[in-house]
């Protein structure tokens, strides 16, 4: 979990991170938040109807998805991945906007 | 055969012969003449099952093709003969495996079994060599194409609300629960 939200801050004002929670109530799901996601940086949310989860085909977490700014898929992923390995597609896409 | 002409004369040529048998005489029996199993008063037909745990530990010790081994009849007597070769099989092998040796040892005594020595350090080894068990669920996809990512609107914990279509920048998408 605090490795997005370095992440959020590393590229803040060039990407957005997003970041569905679910399966939860909002005030479990606040509490939690305050204390993985300090920096404040990503927005996250619980989606309580699980309709952001379905749209993406989601059924387990951690899973992730990289969108550009053009509104395509770039990438989609189920699991946990390295940050490196985020950190070059989303390097890979500011370069190539 | 030309020892079998009786008429010839009986004093060089016996001696000879005599002499001769005496001399592959000796020479047979000098090989096998072993100190150990001298001193331990085993029987000639036991000399070879015995010459070889004294042998193959040192050997037994570094191949893992032998590690089946049943360790079962561990409860022979131990003889003179077995002392020996333990003592010369502990002298041969690394400290580490020197307890396992003994043991092996002791079943020599009865089947004359050397491959004991190597059952339990190999197996014990192999099996700490774990395997990750960190599953390769990530499955990332690289889309050339590039298909419209779905759209969708988030409430957010700050209150706020964020649509996809609405945002300029990219997006990385984080899917995940409190729990």
């Amino acid at each position: 979990m605090p490795a997005f939200d370095q992440l959020a801050g590393q590229y803040e004002g060039r990407v957005v991170v997003v970041a569905p929670a679910w399966k939860s109530s909002l005030e479990d799901t606040t509490q939690v938040a305050d204390r993985l996601l300090p920096s404040g940086k990503v927005l996250w949310g619980l989606d309580g109807k699980q309709e952001v989860f379905a749209a993406y085909g989601v059924g387990g977490q951690p899973a992730g998805a990289i969108i550009a700014a053009d509104g395509s898929l770039v990438s989609t992923w189920r699991g946990a991945r390295n940050p490196d390995a985020i950190r070059e597609v989303l390097d890979t896409l500011l370069a190539d906007a | 055969m030309s020892r079998t002409k009786p008429s010839q004369p009986p004093g060089r040529v016996r001696l000879a012969v005599w002499v001769l048998c005496g001399l592959v005489w000796s020479a047979c029996g000098s090989e096998d003449t072993d100190p150990q199993i001298e001193s331990a008063g085993a029987a000639p037909t036991t000399q070879s099952t015995l010459d070889q745990p004294v042998e193959e530990p040192s050997s037994g010790v570094e191949d893992p093709a032998l590690g089946d081994n049943d360790p079962a009849p561990t409860g022979g007597a131990v003889t003179t003969n077995t002392v020996a070769a333990e003592t010369t099989a502990a002298e041969e092998v690394d400290t580490e495996v020197t307890t396992t040796v003994a043991v092996v040892t002791d079943e020599d005594t009865v089947t004359t079994t050397t491959a004991a020595p190597t059952t339990q350090p190999p197996t014990t080894t192999g099996a700490i060599t774990t395997t990750s068990t960190a599953a390769p669920t990530t499955t990332t996809t690289e889309a050339h194409d590039r298909p419209g990512a779905p759209d969708f609107t988030l409430e957010l914990g700050n209150g706020g609300t964020f649509t996809l279509s609405a945002e300029p920048r990219p997006v990385y998408l984080v899917f995940w629960a409190e729990w």
